[in-house]
């Protein structure tokens, strides 16, 4: 049956750039109970008091990693059931968004700002199941399944889609 | 005090070994580079691996310039410290990159007044030069946080995923 439920984030990034992006999403959290997993415990500062779950660094060339960052993910979905799960990239928050999508949660894939002129691979990956996936210039737009709605760089310089 | 960081992951030897000899040259003191994974050791600046996420504040609050590869990790660091920044692209045919993201990245954000962008690694001491030189423009528009429409369409998807309708 149908139901209505409190809304419940997971909220992905890798570390870096991709983790700043995560942060400046923030002020949209607000009110909602929110659970951030990234690469660095150090990270957990960040978003204190807000739960933090550490995941293994792993990217395209490092399979192992990448098997043990999917048990990492699976685990911390089963145990926080996100009915959202929100990414700033990269591999991590695809895989998140897959993982979360067996659970019932809604993914949402932001590709990252560095790509100007072409979704990155997980970006590329995210754009075939996210349940929605936003890349940050109008012009990478034009798809059906790739949407432009602002950028984390609140300016008039990237202001209107043309 | 200037921070040069060209992330934590790969190498960028061509970055480092550039502003080291200019370090050298000008015999410019406090300056603190994060090297990564590269294999070139400064000899004239002050360098380390990695930073800890603590250090790295401590250290960029500190900073009036950071000289960078075109990450948005430094990128976004200068601009919500107001702080100038000279980005060097990181190149996939001299395998500093899987690929040439970093040259889109730099172009895009070339029009920044804080963002210079060094065309090679020769163009380096000219960007510090002026980056040095010309005072900075703030962002009146800049705020520390994204987008107002990015941020409003995170919170009606966030919404919407616990909605009536929805199963679980």
């Amino acid at each position: 049956m149908f139901r209505t439920k409190q809304p419940k984030i997971l909220a992905v990034a890798s570390g870096g750039g991709h983790w700043l992006q995560l942060l400046r999403l923030r002020p949209a959290f607000g009110g909602i109970e929110c659970i951030y997993a990234s690469v660095n415990q150090d990270q957990s500062r960040d978003v204190d008091p807000d739960k933090f779950y550490l995941i293994p660094e792993a990217n395209r060339d490092t399979k192992i990693m990448l098997l043990l960052l999917c048990l990492k993910l699976t685990f911390i979905i089963l145990k926080v059931r996100p009915t959202a799960i929100v990414s700033a990239g990269a591999a991590p928050g695809y895989l998140a968004i897959r993982i979360g999508q067996l659970v019932g949660a809604k993914g949402l894939f932001i590709d990252s700002i560095a790509n100007a002129e072409k979704l990155s691979l997980s970006g590329e990956l995210a754009s075939h199941h996210a349940d929605l996936m936003l890349t940050q210039w109008p012009a990478l737009s034009r798809t059906r399944h790739v949407k432009y709605r602002g950028s984390v760089i609140h300016t008039t310089k990237f202001g209107d889609p043309t | 005090m200037i921070f040069i960081t060209v992330g934590t992951q790969l190498p960028f030897d061509r970055l480092i070994k550039s502003v080291d000899q200019w370090t050298g040259y000008t015999r410019a003191r406090n300056v603190i580079a994060q090297i990564g994974e590269g294999s070139y050791l400064p000899n004239h600046m002050k360098s380390q691996r990695t930073f800890s996420p603590m250090e790295y504040q401590r250290i960029v609050a500190d900073a009036d310039l950071m000289v960078s590869h075109a990450g948005m990790g430094g990128i976004l660091t200068a601009l919500e410290l107001g702080i100038p920044i000279v980005v060097l692209a990181r190149r996939a045919d001299l395998e500093e990159h899987r690929n040439d993201h970093q040259l889109a990245t730099a172009r895009m954000f070339s029009d920044f007044p804080q963002i210079y962008v060094a065309a090679d690694e020769t163009d380096l001491p000219a960007k510090i030069a002026l980056a040095q030189r010309k005072p900075v423009e703030k962002f009146n528009d800049f705020a520390q946080s994204a987008s107002p429409e990015l941020l409003s369409a995170v919170r009606d998807f966030v919404k919407q995923s616990a909605a009536i309708g929805n199963y679980q």
